[in-house]
């Protein structure tokens, strides 16, 4: 399979490793190649940018080229050079411990790739991957990007309203093909992140899947631990509002199609309208999907806890005390799954800024079959 | 993977939500996003007819038993249709509808 990428890619297994290391920062090494010999290379990156950065303690420029001796035949690496500091190699993971301890089975490309060298993120950190090979947020400030926008004439509601980054909630990302060796790479990263939260976490498991689909079910149950770890461990709730987030996604995406043909055969119950017909099944089924992915990952609900699932939120602002009920809430985010585009002005919104808990932002979930931005994220007006 | 325990909903709101789940995704129920990959019309229907019993006090004696007739035959009706190209899955999605009625009415006179 590796071999057919890089033939459709038109790049050779050098540069391919090569993309993988400025992406990740972990260097890759070919398990038949004979090039021995150490060079330059820079392998801490600021997780914030992606960028070369010093070494904990301070960095120095010196010509010199260092020897390890845990050094593995390597592929020739360019690098961008600021920053370099001339150091022995990290000793390498044991790369069978990476088989023993976490996950069986490897390709057998004639060229395989072989994680050489991994710095977890010491702390686990919340400021994600950097730039993983898959697209792997850790906070919704990942998935909505960038400062809020909106048409260049409007100001005020509109500037409030940032629209997700593409293709983020996909488990592969753009243009991102999982090969066995990645998903196993990405595996171990995750395994090895929830045990730095939480130490006594275990991973049963028969052996690494085979089939695509066996893959990015094992990533996305990894990613959802690491999340709950976070939780629990930590108090940490950002993780959590993300895998919630993607796990949303995808079931509102698919009842939207499921209510669509449920309507054309004319076994949906109209009340309204078609929309009202189609979002109010939607809604239902986020709802029962959300409980049952609470409940598989042992989070409880609560009236009083941060997970919320259709709770009412009062605000008390008023002379009367009133309430919304966002179809979740995470922390300090609402979600709200919708057919229909809503904003700063509708009175709904409003109503979730007004609650008591004075949410962050809400998260406007919307079929992603209605065309790109259709989720997005509004910000408190006044952050 | 975590052993899969299929929820059970413990109110009328949660068994309403439940109902329209099962509109969208029978005959077969079985899940494709990858988060349940053990669902199936086992688990589904045995998430269901606990909820029932849960809700038995909620529901009344004479909707009880009208819900798990209903219950019954939708099942029925789904095994014997799991490709959807006959009328049974049409006439198991019907018994849905008549569950749904039941609930609403009674979520109604809750207020």
């Amino acid at each position: 399979m590796l071999d057919e990428i890089l033939r459709k890619e038109g790049k050779s297994l050098e540069m391919k490793a090569f993309e993988y290391w400025m992406r990740t920062g972990i260097r890759l090494i070919f398990a038949d190649s004979e090039e021995e010999g150490e060079r330059k290379f820079n392998p801490y990156h600021d997780p914030d940018d992606g960028r070369f950065t010093f070494a904990p303690g301070g960095g120095t420029l010196s010509p010199r080229v260092s020897h390890s001796q845990n050094a593995p035949s390597a592929a020739r690496q360019r690098h961008g050079g600021q920053g370099s500091t001339a150091r022995r190699d990290q000793p390498n993971p044991d790369i069978a411990s990476i088989n023993r301890d976490t996950l069986q089975g490897r390709n057998q490309n004639q060229a395989r790739l072989i994680p050489a060298q991994y710095r977890p993120n010491p702390r686990a950190g919340m400021r994600g991957n950097g730039s993983p090979p898959l697209n792997d947020p850790m906070t919704l400030d990942r998935v909505f990007p960038g400062v809020a926008t909106g048409p260049a004439a409007v100001t005020g509601p509109a500037r409030a309203i940032i629209g997700i980054a593409d293709n983020i909630l996909d488990i592969t990302g753009p243009g991102a093909a999982l090969t066995t060796d990645l998903a196993i790479a990405h595996s171990n990263m995750l395994i090895r992140q929830i045990r730095e939260v939480d130490p006594n976490f275990r991973y049963d498991s028969l052996g690494f899947p085979s089939s695509f689909d066996g893959q990015m079910n094992l990533i996305r149950q990894l990613r959802v631990e690491r999340a709950v770890a976070f939780h629990r461990v930590r108090g940490e709730l950002r993780p959590m509002q993300v895998e919630a987030l993607r796990q949303m996604q995808e079931q509102t995406d698919r009842a939207y199609d499921r209510a669509v043909a449920r309507y054309n055969s004319g076994r949906l119950r109209v009340r309204l309208s078609r929309e009202e017909a189609i979002g109010n099944y939607i809604d239902r089924e986020v709802r029962i999907q959300l409980r049952e992915f609470y409940n598989r990952y042992g989070v409880e609900t609560s009236t009083n806890g941060p997970f919320r699932i259709i709770g009412r939120e009062y605000s008390s602002s008023g002379s009367d005390r009133t309430y919304r009920i966002p179809d979740a809430r995470i922390g300090n985010i609402a979600f709200d799954v919708s057919l229909t585009r809503k904003t700063l002005a509708t009175p709904q919104v409003r109503g979730f800024f007004e609650a008591d808990f004075r949410p962050d932002a809400v998260v406007i979930i919307r079929p992603s079959q209605l065309g790109s931005g259709s989720t997005y994220r509004i910000n408190h007006p006044g952050n | 993977m975590r052993p899969y325990n299929p929820y059970i909903p413990k109110t009328l709101s949660e068994l309403w939500d439940k109902l329209g789940s099962m509109m969208l995704n029978s005959p077969t129920f079985i899940d494709d996003t990858g988060y349940f990959p053990e669902r199936s019309i086992d688990t589904e229907f045995f998430a269901l007819n606990e909820s029932l019993k849960l809700l038995r006090s909620k529901l009344g004696e004479s909707n009880y038993a009208a819900m798990v007739e209903l219950s019954n035959k939708m099942r029925a009706h789904f095994e014997a249709d799991p490709e959807d190209v006959t009328d049974e899955t049409l006439m198991g999605r019907d018994c849905l509808l008549a569950m749904e009625d039941i609930v609403k009415s009674l979520r109604r006179r809750a207020g």
